[in-house]
Protein backbone atom coordinates (compact mmCIF):
# COMPACT_ATOMS: atom_id res chain seq x y z
CA UNK A 1 0.00 0.00 0.00
CA UNK A 2 2.47 3.03 1.37
CA UNK A 3 6.14 2.05 0.83
CA UNK A 4 8.70 4.37 1.88
CA UNK A 5 12.36 3.85 0.43
CA UNK A 6 15.24 5.29 2.70
CA UNK A 7 13.16 8.95 2.63
CA UNK A 8 14.77 11.95 4.37
CA UNK A 9 12.93 15.46 4.98
CA UNK A 10 14.85 18.48 5.98
CA UNK A 11 12.62 21.43 7.20
CA UNK A 12 14.32 23.96 4.79
CA UNK A 13 13.79 26.63 7.69
CA UNK A 14 15.55 25.57 10.22
CA UNK A 15 17.56 22.79 8.51
CA UNK A 16 16.51 20.47 11.08
CA UNK A 17 16.36 16.66 9.31
CA UNK A 18 12.89 15.60 11.00
CA UNK A 19 12.82 12.39 9.11
CA UNK A 20 16.03 10.43 8.45
CA UNK A 21 16.90 7.43 6.21
CA UNK A 22 12.99 6.08 6.84
CA UNK A 23 12.34 2.50 5.03
CA UNK A 24 8.93 1.77 6.21
CA UNK A 25 6.13 -0.53 4.21
CA UNK A 26 2.35 -0.15 4.92
CA UNK A 27 0.40 -3.71 4.40
CA UNK A 28 -3.06 -3.44 2.41
CA UNK A 29 -5.75 -3.51 5.92
CA UNK A 30 -3.39 -2.88 8.21
CA UNK A 31 -3.29 -0.90 11.49
CA UNK A 32 -0.19 1.00 11.65
CA UNK A 33 0.78 3.26 15.34
CA UNK A 34 3.41 5.81 15.39
CA UNK A 35 4.89 6.19 18.65
CA UNK A 36 7.17 8.99 19.87
CA UNK A 37 7.49 11.99 22.28
CA UNK A 38 7.39 15.29 21.11
CA UNK A 39 9.70 16.96 18.24
CA UNK A 40 10.38 12.70 17.03
CA UNK A 41 9.02 13.54 13.92
CA UNK A 42 5.69 11.67 13.47
CA UNK A 43 3.86 14.38 11.99
CA UNK A 44 6.36 14.96 9.26
CA UNK A 45 6.73 11.65 8.61
CA UNK A 46 2.76 11.25 8.06
CA UNK A 47 2.97 14.07 5.74
CA UNK A 48 5.14 12.63 3.65
CA UNK A 49 2.41 9.73 3.17
CA UNK A 50 0.42 11.75 0.76
CA UNK A 51 2.65 14.39 -0.64
CA UNK A 52 2.21 17.53 1.65
CA UNK A 53 5.29 17.54 2.32
CA UNK A 54 7.88 15.38 -0.40
CA UNK A 55 10.94 13.71 0.98
CA UNK A 56 14.23 15.84 0.45
CA UNK A 57 15.89 12.14 0.14
CA UNK A 58 14.81 8.66 -1.07
CA UNK A 59 11.39 8.02 -1.79
CA UNK A 60 7.54 7.49 -0.94
CA UNK A 61 5.42 5.45 -3.24
CA UNK A 62 1.67 4.80 -2.44
CA UNK A 63 -0.11 2.33 -4.74
CA UNK A 64 3.49 2.30 -6.51
CA UNK A 65 2.75 5.93 -7.25
CA UNK A 66 5.46 8.28 -6.76
CA UNK A 67 4.15 11.15 -4.41
CA UNK A 68 7.85 13.44 -6.00
CA UNK A 69 5.60 13.14 -9.20
CA UNK A 70 3.06 16.30 -9.34
CA UNK A 71 0.74 14.38 -11.81
CA UNK A 72 0.15 11.45 -8.91
CA UNK A 73 -0.70 13.76 -6.25
CA UNK A 74 -4.68 14.09 -6.51
CA UNK A 75 -4.83 10.28 -6.80
CA UNK A 76 -2.45 10.08 -3.91
CA UNK A 77 -4.57 12.40 -1.89
CA UNK A 78 -8.19 10.52 -2.74
CA UNK A 79 -6.11 7.28 -1.51
CA UNK A 80 -4.60 8.54 1.64
CA UNK A 81 -6.88 10.62 3.93
CA UNK A 82 -5.53 12.47 6.09
CA UNK A 83 -7.18 13.45 10.11
CA UNK A 84 -5.38 16.16 12.06
CA UNK A 85 -4.96 16.72 16.03
CA UNK A 86 -7.69 19.88 16.03
CA UNK A 87 -10.61 19.19 14.74
CA UNK A 88 -12.29 22.76 14.48
CA UNK A 89 -9.39 23.97 12.09
CA UNK A 90 -10.45 21.14 9.48
CA UNK A 91 -13.95 21.83 9.00
CA UNK A 92 -14.46 23.73 6.12
CA UNK A 93 -18.54 24.48 6.02
CA UNK A 94 -20.85 25.56 8.09
CA UNK A 95 -23.62 22.38 7.97
CA UNK A 96 -22.27 18.99 8.60
CA UNK A 97 -22.91 17.52 5.12
CA UNK A 98 -21.49 20.14 3.53
CA UNK A 99 -18.39 19.68 5.02
CA UNK A 100 -18.11 15.81 4.21
CA UNK A 101 -19.03 16.52 0.75
CA UNK A 102 -16.28 18.82 0.41
CA UNK A 103 -13.87 16.09 -0.82
CA UNK A 104 -16.18 14.26 -3.16
CA UNK A 105 -16.85 17.59 -4.33
CA UNK A 106 -13.54 18.13 -5.28
CA UNK A 107 -12.87 14.83 -7.09
CA UNK A 108 -15.50 16.48 -9.40
CA UNK A 109 -18.27 13.63 -8.49
CA UNK A 110 -21.71 13.93 -9.85
CA UNK A 111 -23.78 15.15 -6.96
CA UNK A 112 -25.94 12.16 -6.97
CA UNK A 113 -22.83 9.73 -5.99
CA UNK A 114 -21.53 12.37 -3.59
CA UNK A 115 -25.09 12.29 -1.69
CA UNK A 116 -24.70 8.98 -1.63
CA UNK A 117 -21.03 9.15 -0.25
CA UNK A 118 -22.09 11.85 2.14
CA UNK A 119 -24.66 9.14 3.84
CA UNK A 120 -22.35 6.37 3.59
CA UNK A 121 -19.58 7.71 5.35
CA UNK A 122 -21.83 9.92 8.02
CA UNK A 123 -23.46 6.35 8.82
CA UNK A 124 -20.22 4.62 9.18
CA UNK A 125 -18.68 7.17 11.94
CA UNK A 126 -22.66 6.96 13.36
CA UNK A 127 -23.00 11.03 12.19
CA UNK A 128 -25.71 10.59 9.78
CA UNK A 129 -28.14 12.14 12.46
CA UNK A 130 -26.71 15.12 12.66
CA UNK A 131 -25.73 15.88 9.04
CA UNK A 132 -27.97 19.28 9.33
CA UNK A 133 -25.81 20.52 12.55
CA UNK A 134 -23.50 23.44 12.80
CA UNK A 135 -20.18 21.81 13.42
CA UNK A 136 -19.31 24.43 15.80
CA UNK A 137 -21.99 22.93 17.86
CA UNK A 138 -20.80 19.66 18.37
CA UNK A 139 -19.05 18.01 21.21
CA UNK A 140 -15.24 17.63 20.06
CA UNK A 141 -15.05 13.80 19.25
CA UNK A 142 -18.41 14.44 17.60
CA UNK A 143 -16.26 16.78 15.39
CA UNK A 144 -13.42 14.91 14.81
CA UNK A 145 -15.82 11.83 13.94
CA UNK A 146 -16.86 14.16 10.96
CA UNK A 147 -13.57 15.24 9.71
CA UNK A 148 -13.15 11.36 9.87
CA UNK A 149 -16.38 10.97 7.77
CA UNK A 150 -15.23 13.74 5.78
CA UNK A 151 -12.04 11.90 4.70
CA UNK A 152 -13.75 8.26 4.33
CA UNK A 153 -16.47 10.18 1.83
CA UNK A 154 -12.94 10.05 -0.57
CA UNK A 155 -13.31 6.14 -0.51
CA UNK A 156 -9.40 6.57 0.40
CA UNK A 157 -7.45 2.68 1.23
CA UNK A 158 -6.06 4.20 3.99
CA UNK A 159 -6.68 7.01 6.39
CA UNK A 160 -3.67 8.64 8.44
CA UNK A 161 -4.57 10.11 12.41
CA UNK A 162 -2.04 12.53 13.53
CA UNK A 163 -2.77 12.81 17.33
CA UNK A 164 -6.96 12.59 16.45
CA UNK A 165 -7.81 12.49 20.65
CA UNK A 166 -5.02 14.58 21.88
CA UNK A 167 -7.71 17.09 22.27
CA UNK A 168 -10.67 15.12 23.40
CA UNK A 169 -11.81 14.13 26.78
CA UNK A 170 -11.93 10.35 27.48
CA UNK A 171 -15.57 9.58 26.10
CA UNK A 172 -14.57 11.87 22.24
CA UNK A 173 -11.86 9.91 22.80
CA UNK A 174 -13.45 5.99 22.84
CA UNK A 175 -16.26 7.58 20.04
CA UNK A 176 -13.20 8.43 17.78
CA UNK A 177 -11.21 5.19 18.63
CA UNK A 178 -14.05 2.75 18.43
CA UNK A 179 -14.60 4.53 14.73
CA UNK A 180 -11.28 3.74 13.69
CA UNK A 181 -11.38 0.63 14.72
CA UNK A 182 -14.56 -0.52 12.98
CA UNK A 183 -13.37 1.34 9.86
CA UNK A 184 -9.85 -0.60 10.04
CA UNK A 185 -11.89 -4.02 10.76
CA UNK A 186 -15.12 -4.03 8.73
CA UNK A 187 -14.33 -1.67 5.61
CA UNK A 188 -11.11 -2.79 5.64
CA UNK A 189 -9.07 0.39 5.68
CA UNK A 190 -5.51 0.83 6.33
CA UNK A 191 -5.08 2.90 9.19
CA UNK A 192 -1.63 4.54 10.34
CA UNK A 193 -2.46 6.29 14.00
CA UNK A 194 0.08 8.31 15.51
CA UNK A 195 -0.70 8.81 19.41
CA UNK A 196 0.59 9.48 22.66
CA UNK A 197 -1.76 6.96 24.44
CA UNK A 198 -0.53 3.64 24.86
CA UNK A 199 -3.97 2.23 25.43
CA UNK A 200 -5.02 3.29 21.48
CA UNK A 201 -1.06 1.73 20.78
CA UNK A 202 -2.47 -2.10 22.33
CA UNK A 203 -5.07 -1.95 19.80
CA UNK A 204 -3.44 -1.96 16.84
CA UNK A 205 -1.33 -4.82 14.56
CA UNK A 206 1.68 -3.05 14.49
CA UNK A 207 3.96 -0.35 16.53
CA UNK A 208 6.49 1.70 15.44
CA UNK A 209 8.93 3.78 17.73
CA UNK A 210 10.45 6.86 16.57
CA UNK A 211 13.32 8.63 17.74
CA UNK A 212 14.70 12.20 16.34
CA UNK A 213 13.31 11.16 13.06
CA UNK A 214 15.11 7.48 13.26
CA UNK A 215 12.33 4.48 13.57
CA UNK A 216 13.95 2.72 16.73
CA UNK A 217 11.70 -0.37 17.06
CA UNK A 218 9.28 -1.96 15.74
CA UNK A 219 6.77 -5.05 16.18
CA UNK A 220 3.58 -5.90 17.64
CA UNK A 221 2.24 -3.96 20.35
CA UNK A 222 2.84 -7.01 23.12
CA UNK A 223 6.38 -7.23 21.48
CA UNK A 224 7.72 -3.26 21.48
CA UNK A 225 5.34 -2.16 24.41
CA UNK A 226 7.07 -4.63 27.05
CA UNK A 227 10.52 -4.09 26.27
CA UNK A 228 10.87 -1.24 29.47
CA UNK A 229 14.30 0.18 28.62
CA UNK A 230 13.86 0.63 24.65
CA UNK A 231 10.93 2.88 25.56
CA UNK A 232 12.80 4.42 28.63
CA UNK A 233 15.33 5.25 25.49
CA UNK A 234 12.48 6.83 23.28
CA UNK A 235 11.26 8.80 26.25
CA UNK A 236 8.28 6.98 26.25
CA UNK A 237 6.32 5.29 29.12
CA UNK A 238 5.13 1.27 29.60
CA UNK A 239 1.44 0.99 29.85
CA UNK A 240 -0.16 0.77 33.14
CA UNK A 241 -0.76 -2.70 33.23
CA UNK A 242 2.78 -3.65 32.15
CA UNK A 243 4.36 -1.67 34.75
CA UNK A 244 2.10 -3.13 37.43
CA UNK A 245 3.31 -6.30 36.51
CA UNK A 246 7.02 -5.68 35.99
CA UNK A 247 6.80 -3.94 40.09
CA UNK A 248 5.20 -7.21 40.88
CA UNK A 249 7.90 -9.66 39.34
CA UNK A 250 10.09 -7.33 40.81
CA UNK A 251 8.90 -7.92 44.49
CA UNK A 252 9.05 -11.41 43.73
CA UNK A 253 5.94 -12.15 42.31
CA UNK A 254 5.65 -15.25 39.46
CA UNK A 255 3.51 -12.82 37.08
CA UNK A 256 4.10 -12.40 32.97
CA UNK A 257 5.50 -9.39 32.34
CA UNK A 258 4.86 -9.66 28.76
CA UNK A 259 1.12 -8.66 28.88
CA UNK A 260 -0.10 -4.49 27.76
CA UNK A 261 -3.72 -5.17 28.35
CA UNK A 262 -6.01 -4.58 31.45
CA UNK A 263 -7.80 -7.73 31.18
CA UNK A 264 -5.19 -9.73 30.74
CA UNK A 265 -2.76 -8.36 33.32
CA UNK A 266 -5.89 -9.28 35.71
CA UNK A 267 -6.43 -12.34 34.95
CA UNK A 268 -1.84 -13.00 35.47
CA UNK A 269 -2.21 -11.37 38.96
CA UNK A 270 -5.23 -13.76 40.14
CA UNK A 271 -3.50 -16.82 38.91
CA UNK A 272 -0.56 -15.74 40.53
CA UNK A 273 -2.51 -15.07 43.59
CA UNK A 274 -4.05 -18.46 43.16
CA UNK A 275 -0.72 -20.37 42.55
CA UNK A 276 0.84 -19.17 46.00
CA UNK B 1 -21.47 37.81 26.11
CA UNK B 2 -19.33 38.30 22.30
CA UNK B 3 -21.83 34.89 21.49
CA UNK B 4 -24.52 37.59 20.72
CA UNK B 5 -23.33 38.89 17.70
CA UNK B 6 -24.61 37.26 14.89
CA UNK B 7 -24.11 38.33 10.99
CA UNK B 8 -27.34 38.03 8.82
CA UNK B 9 -29.21 36.42 10.78
CA UNK B 10 -30.73 32.69 9.41
CA UNK B 11 -34.13 31.37 10.38
CA UNK B 12 -34.80 28.38 9.05
CA UNK B 13 -37.92 27.01 7.68
CA UNK B 14 -39.76 25.90 4.53
CA UNK B 15 -41.36 28.99 3.57
CA UNK B 16 -41.83 29.44 -0.56
CA UNK B 17 -39.32 32.53 0.66
CA UNK B 18 -36.87 30.01 1.54
CA UNK B 19 -37.10 27.52 -1.23
CA UNK B 20 -36.27 30.59 -3.32
CA UNK B 21 -33.17 29.78 -5.65
CA UNK B 22 -31.05 31.73 -3.78
CA UNK B 23 -29.74 33.56 -7.51
CA UNK B 24 -33.30 34.62 -7.85
CA UNK B 25 -33.52 35.75 -4.42
CA UNK B 26 -30.80 38.00 -4.46
CA UNK B 27 -31.98 39.15 -8.08
CA UNK B 28 -34.77 40.09 -6.47
CA UNK B 29 -33.59 41.91 -3.81
CA UNK B 30 -31.29 43.99 -5.74
CA UNK B 31 -34.30 44.81 -8.00
CA UNK B 32 -36.27 45.79 -5.16
CA UNK B 33 -33.94 47.87 -3.67
CA UNK B 34 -33.29 49.96 -6.84
CA UNK B 35 -36.84 50.25 -7.24
CA UNK B 36 -37.14 51.95 -4.13
CA UNK B 37 -35.12 55.16 -5.44
CA UNK B 38 -37.75 55.42 -7.95
CA UNK B 39 -40.69 56.01 -5.53
CA UNK B 40 -41.11 59.72 -5.05
CA UNK B 41 -44.53 59.92 -3.36
CA UNK B 42 -46.04 58.10 -0.07
CA UNK B 43 -48.06 55.90 -2.60
CA UNK B 44 -45.57 54.34 -3.57
CA UNK B 45 -44.78 53.60 0.11
CA UNK B 46 -47.95 52.03 0.49
CA UNK B 47 -47.31 50.15 -2.28
CA UNK B 48 -44.27 48.91 -1.20
CA UNK B 49 -45.44 48.04 2.33
CA UNK B 50 -48.16 45.93 0.61
CA UNK B 51 -45.92 44.05 -0.94
CA UNK B 52 -43.56 43.71 2.41
CA UNK B 53 -46.43 42.85 4.74
CA UNK B 54 -47.15 39.90 1.63
CA UNK B 55 -43.76 38.44 1.48
CA UNK B 56 -43.58 38.82 5.50
CA UNK B 57 -46.79 36.75 5.68
CA UNK B 58 -45.54 34.17 3.48
CA UNK B 59 -42.02 33.95 5.26
CA UNK B 60 -43.15 31.97 8.61
CA UNK B 61 -41.31 34.55 10.11
CA UNK B 62 -42.86 36.26 13.09
CA UNK B 63 -42.69 39.99 12.13
CA UNK B 64 -40.95 40.68 15.92
CA UNK B 65 -38.20 39.45 14.76
CA UNK B 66 -37.92 41.27 11.23
CA UNK B 67 -38.93 44.67 13.38
CA UNK B 68 -36.08 44.12 15.98
CA UNK B 69 -34.52 44.62 12.77
CA UNK B 70 -34.67 47.70 12.26
CA UNK B 71 -33.97 48.55 15.86
CA UNK B 72 -29.75 49.56 14.74
CA UNK B 73 -30.73 51.68 12.39
CA UNK B 74 -33.47 54.22 14.72
CA UNK B 75 -30.36 56.66 15.23
CA UNK B 76 -29.81 57.06 11.81
CA UNK B 77 -33.18 57.07 10.69
CA UNK B 78 -33.96 59.77 13.32
CA UNK B 79 -30.32 61.77 12.30
CA UNK B 80 -31.25 61.99 8.67
CA UNK B 81 -34.83 62.87 9.67
CA UNK B 82 -33.99 65.66 11.46
CA UNK B 83 -31.00 67.16 9.18
CA UNK B 84 -33.43 66.38 6.37
CA UNK B 85 -36.17 68.52 8.02
CA UNK B 86 -33.97 71.28 9.14
CA UNK B 87 -31.65 71.79 6.14
CA UNK B 88 -33.82 71.79 3.36
CA UNK B 89 -34.53 74.80 2.06
CA UNK B 90 -38.05 75.46 0.95
CA UNK B 91 -41.00 78.23 1.62
CA UNK B 92 -43.16 76.84 3.48
CA UNK B 93 -41.70 77.34 7.33
CA UNK B 94 -43.64 75.81 9.95
CA UNK B 95 -42.00 77.86 12.64
CA UNK B 96 -39.03 79.91 13.31
CA UNK B 97 -36.68 79.21 16.22
CA UNK B 98 -33.58 81.22 16.42
CA UNK B 99 -31.65 80.43 13.46
CA UNK B 100 -34.02 77.12 12.72
CA UNK B 101 -35.78 77.04 10.01
CA UNK B 102 -37.78 73.24 9.95
CA UNK B 103 -39.74 73.52 6.57
CA UNK B 104 -42.66 71.59 4.91
CA UNK B 105 -40.57 70.67 2.23
CA UNK B 106 -37.63 69.03 4.49
CA UNK B 107 -40.59 67.31 6.25
CA UNK B 108 -41.91 65.67 3.55
CA UNK B 109 -38.14 64.90 2.21
CA UNK B 110 -37.31 63.36 5.48
CA UNK B 111 -40.19 61.07 5.45
CA UNK B 112 -39.68 59.74 1.79
CA UNK B 113 -35.85 59.29 3.31
CA UNK B 114 -37.24 57.00 6.40
CA UNK B 115 -39.59 54.76 4.38
CA UNK B 116 -36.28 54.05 1.75
CA UNK B 117 -34.45 53.35 4.58
CA UNK B 118 -36.70 51.16 6.79
CA UNK B 119 -37.49 49.68 3.28
CA UNK B 120 -34.13 48.92 2.41
CA UNK B 121 -33.45 47.09 5.87
CA UNK B 122 -36.51 45.07 5.75
CA UNK B 123 -36.05 44.44 2.04
CA UNK B 124 -32.58 43.06 2.86
CA UNK B 125 -33.07 41.44 5.85
CA UNK B 126 -35.84 39.25 4.50
CA UNK B 127 -32.89 37.78 2.36
CA UNK B 128 -30.74 37.20 5.14
CA UNK B 129 -33.99 35.86 7.04
CA UNK B 130 -34.60 33.44 5.17
CA UNK B 131 -31.27 32.28 3.20
CA UNK B 132 -28.66 30.32 4.79
CA UNK B 133 -24.99 31.64 4.92
CA UNK B 134 -24.03 28.88 2.84
CA UNK B 135 -26.35 28.64 0.19
CA UNK B 136 -26.30 32.86 0.03
CA UNK B 137 -22.46 32.60 -0.93
CA UNK B 138 -23.11 29.65 -3.48
CA UNK B 139 -25.44 31.78 -4.79
CA UNK B 140 -23.57 35.04 -4.99
CA UNK B 141 -20.66 32.40 -6.75
CA UNK B 142 -23.48 31.88 -9.51
CA UNK B 143 -23.97 35.05 -9.77
CA UNK B 144 -20.29 36.16 -10.46
CA UNK B 145 -19.73 33.35 -12.38
CA UNK B 146 -20.08 35.29 -16.11
CA UNK B 147 -17.52 37.45 -14.58
CA UNK B 148 -15.07 35.11 -14.28
CA UNK B 149 -14.46 35.22 -17.81
CA UNK B 150 -12.63 38.88 -17.37
CA UNK B 151 -11.20 37.48 -13.99
CA UNK B 152 -13.37 38.22 -11.60
CA UNK B 153 -12.14 35.57 -8.92
CA UNK B 154 -15.74 34.48 -8.44
CA UNK B 155 -14.96 30.82 -6.90
CA UNK B 156 -12.52 31.76 -4.17
CA UNK B 157 -14.74 35.14 -3.17
CA UNK B 158 -17.49 32.71 -2.46
CA UNK B 159 -14.75 30.42 -0.89
CA UNK B 160 -13.31 33.08 1.33
CA UNK B 161 -16.69 34.49 2.69
CA UNK B 162 -18.39 30.62 3.25
CA UNK B 163 -14.72 29.82 5.42
CA UNK B 164 -14.80 33.23 7.38
CA UNK B 165 -18.90 32.61 7.97
CA UNK B 166 -17.82 29.22 9.10
CA UNK B 167 -14.74 30.67 11.62
CA UNK B 168 -16.85 33.50 13.14
CA UNK B 169 -18.35 30.95 15.79
CA UNK B 170 -14.76 29.87 16.70
CA UNK B 171 -12.79 32.67 16.78
CA UNK B 172 -15.58 34.45 18.98
CA UNK B 173 -15.30 31.32 21.59
CA UNK B 174 -11.52 31.70 21.23
CA UNK B 175 -11.76 35.77 22.08
CA UNK B 176 -14.04 34.88 24.91
CA UNK B 177 -11.36 32.62 26.29
CA UNK B 178 -8.38 34.54 25.91
CA UNK B 179 -9.74 37.60 27.19
CA UNK B 180 -10.85 35.32 30.37
CA UNK B 181 -7.44 34.22 30.25
CA UNK B 182 -6.20 37.71 30.23
CA UNK B 183 -8.50 38.83 33.17
CA UNK B 184 -7.61 36.39 35.29
CA UNK B 185 -3.74 37.58 34.85
CA UNK B 186 -5.01 41.03 35.80
CA UNK B 187 -6.20 42.81 32.84
CA UNK B 188 -8.86 45.07 32.18
CA UNK B 189 -11.05 45.42 29.21
CA UNK B 190 -14.10 47.40 31.11
CA UNK B 191 -12.80 50.75 32.68
CA UNK B 192 -11.28 53.69 31.16
CA UNK B 193 -11.19 56.17 28.78
CA UNK B 194 -11.67 54.69 24.99
CA UNK B 195 -7.87 55.15 24.51
CA UNK B 196 -7.27 53.14 27.60
CA UNK B 197 -9.66 50.27 26.44
CA UNK B 198 -8.11 50.27 23.11
CA UNK B 199 -4.36 49.60 24.78
CA UNK B 200 -6.06 47.04 26.99
CA UNK B 201 -7.57 45.38 23.35
CA UNK B 202 -3.59 45.20 22.15
CA UNK B 203 -3.10 41.18 24.65
CA UNK B 204 -6.43 40.69 23.22
CA UNK B 205 -5.35 40.75 19.73
CA UNK B 206 -2.27 39.79 19.37
CA UNK B 207 -2.56 36.41 20.53
CA UNK B 208 -5.93 36.06 18.47
CA UNK B 209 -4.40 37.35 14.97
CA UNK B 210 -1.42 34.70 16.03
CA UNK B 211 -3.83 32.14 16.41
CA UNK B 212 -5.78 32.88 13.29
CA UNK B 213 -2.60 32.78 11.30
CA UNK B 214 -1.83 28.73 12.59
CA UNK B 215 -5.67 27.88 12.64
CA UNK B 216 -5.11 29.50 8.30
CA UNK B 217 -1.69 27.37 7.57
CA UNK B 218 -3.41 24.51 9.14
CA UNK B 219 -6.99 24.78 7.18
CA UNK B 220 -5.13 25.15 4.26
CA UNK B 221 -3.21 22.18 4.68
CA UNK B 222 -6.62 20.08 5.32
CA UNK B 223 -7.63 21.32 2.54
CA UNK B 224 -5.35 19.96 0.35
CA UNK B 225 -5.10 17.14 1.91
CA UNK B 226 -8.96 16.73 0.68
CA UNK B 227 -7.84 17.47 -3.23
CA UNK B 228 -8.78 20.99 -2.86
CA UNK B 229 -7.78 23.41 -5.64
CA UNK B 230 -10.09 25.75 -6.58
CA UNK B 231 -12.78 25.44 -8.20
CA UNK B 232 -11.73 24.05 -11.50
CA UNK B 233 -13.62 20.88 -12.21
CA UNK B 234 -15.24 20.77 -8.69
CA UNK B 235 -18.79 19.73 -8.41
CA UNK B 236 -21.49 20.40 -5.58
CA UNK B 237 -23.30 18.51 -2.81
CA UNK B 238 -26.71 20.91 -3.95
CA UNK B 239 -26.97 21.37 -7.20
CA UNK B 240 -28.97 25.19 -7.39
CA UNK B 241 -31.89 24.54 -9.91
CA UNK B 242 -35.18 27.09 -10.40
CA UNK B 243 -38.46 25.75 -8.81
CA UNK B 244 -41.91 26.77 -9.40
CA UNK B 245 -41.71 29.64 -6.51
CA UNK B 246 -39.01 31.31 -8.97
CA UNK B 247 -41.15 31.11 -11.76
CA UNK B 248 -44.48 32.71 -9.48
CA UNK B 249 -42.24 34.90 -8.14
CA UNK B 250 -41.73 36.98 -11.41
CA UNK B 251 -45.16 38.38 -11.83
CA UNK B 252 -45.66 39.09 -8.51
CA UNK B 253 -42.43 41.79 -8.57
CA UNK B 254 -44.20 42.39 -12.25
CA UNK B 255 -47.13 43.67 -10.30
CA UNK B 256 -45.06 45.64 -8.29
CA UNK B 257 -43.37 47.02 -10.23
CA UNK B 258 -46.53 48.00 -12.32
CA UNK B 259 -47.70 49.60 -9.17
CA UNK B 260 -44.58 51.84 -8.55
CA UNK B 261 -44.63 52.75 -12.33
CA UNK B 262 -48.50 53.81 -12.08
CA UNK B 263 -47.82 55.86 -8.51
CA UNK B 264 -45.29 57.86 -10.62
CA UNK B 265 -47.02 58.74 -13.27
CA UNK B 266 -50.88 59.46 -12.00
CA UNK B 267 -50.39 60.60 -8.11
N1 LIG C 1 7.35 23.77 9.90
C1 LIG C 1 8.50 23.44 10.51
N2 LIG C 1 9.62 24.13 10.27
C2 LIG C 1 10.78 23.81 10.85
N3 LIG C 1 10.94 22.78 11.70
C3 LIG C 1 9.87 22.04 11.99
C4 LIG C 1 8.59 22.33 11.41
N4 LIG C 1 7.71 21.43 11.86
C5 LIG C 1 8.38 20.62 12.70
N5 LIG C 1 9.69 20.97 12.77
C6 LIG C 1 10.71 20.28 13.55
O1 LIG C 1 10.79 18.95 13.14
C7 LIG C 1 10.92 18.07 14.25
C8 LIG C 1 9.85 17.01 14.19
O2 LIG C 1 8.59 17.62 14.27
P1 LIG C 1 7.24 16.81 14.19
O3 LIG C 1 6.13 17.81 14.18
O4 LIG C 1 7.30 15.86 13.09
O5 LIG C 1 7.24 16.04 15.58
P2 LIG C 1 6.13 15.15 16.24
O6 LIG C 1 6.74 13.85 16.53
O7 LIG C 1 4.90 15.16 15.43
O8 LIG C 1 5.86 15.90 17.59
P3 LIG C 1 4.51 16.08 18.41
O9 LIG C 1 4.36 14.88 19.26
O10 LIG C 1 4.76 17.31 19.24
O11 LIG C 1 3.40 16.28 17.44
C9 LIG C 1 10.84 18.94 15.49
O12 LIG C 1 12.14 19.07 16.01
C10 LIG C 1 10.33 20.27 15.01
O13 LIG C 1 10.96 21.30 15.71
MG1 LIG D 1 2.86 15.95 15.67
Amino acid sequence: MIRIENASYIYPESGHAAVCGVNLTIQKGEFVTILGHNGSGKSTLAKLLNGVLLPTEGKVFVCDMDTALEENIFPIRSRVGMVFQNPDNQIVATVVEEDVAFGPENLGLPSEEIRERVDAALRAVDMYAYRKHAPHLLSGGQKQRVAIAGIIAMKPSCIVLDEPTAMLDPVGRKEVMDTVLRLNREEEITVVLITHFMQEAALSDRVIVTENGHIIDEGTPTEVLTKREKLQKARLDSPLATELLENLAEAGMPVDTKIIDVEACVNSICTALGKE
Amino acid sequence: MLRDITLGQFFPGNSPLHRMDPRVKILWTLFFIVLLFFINNFWGFLIYGLFMAFVIGISDIRPRMIFAGLRPILYLLIFTALLNIFLTGGENVIFKLWFLKPTWEGLYSAGIMAFRLIFLVLGSSMLTFTTSPIVLTDGIEHLMMPFSKIGLPAHEIAMMMSIAIRFIPTILEETDKIMKAQTARGADFESGNILRRAKAMVPLLIPLFISAFRRADELAMAMECRCYHGGKGRTRLHVLHLSQVDYYSVPVFMLLLLGVILTRVFL
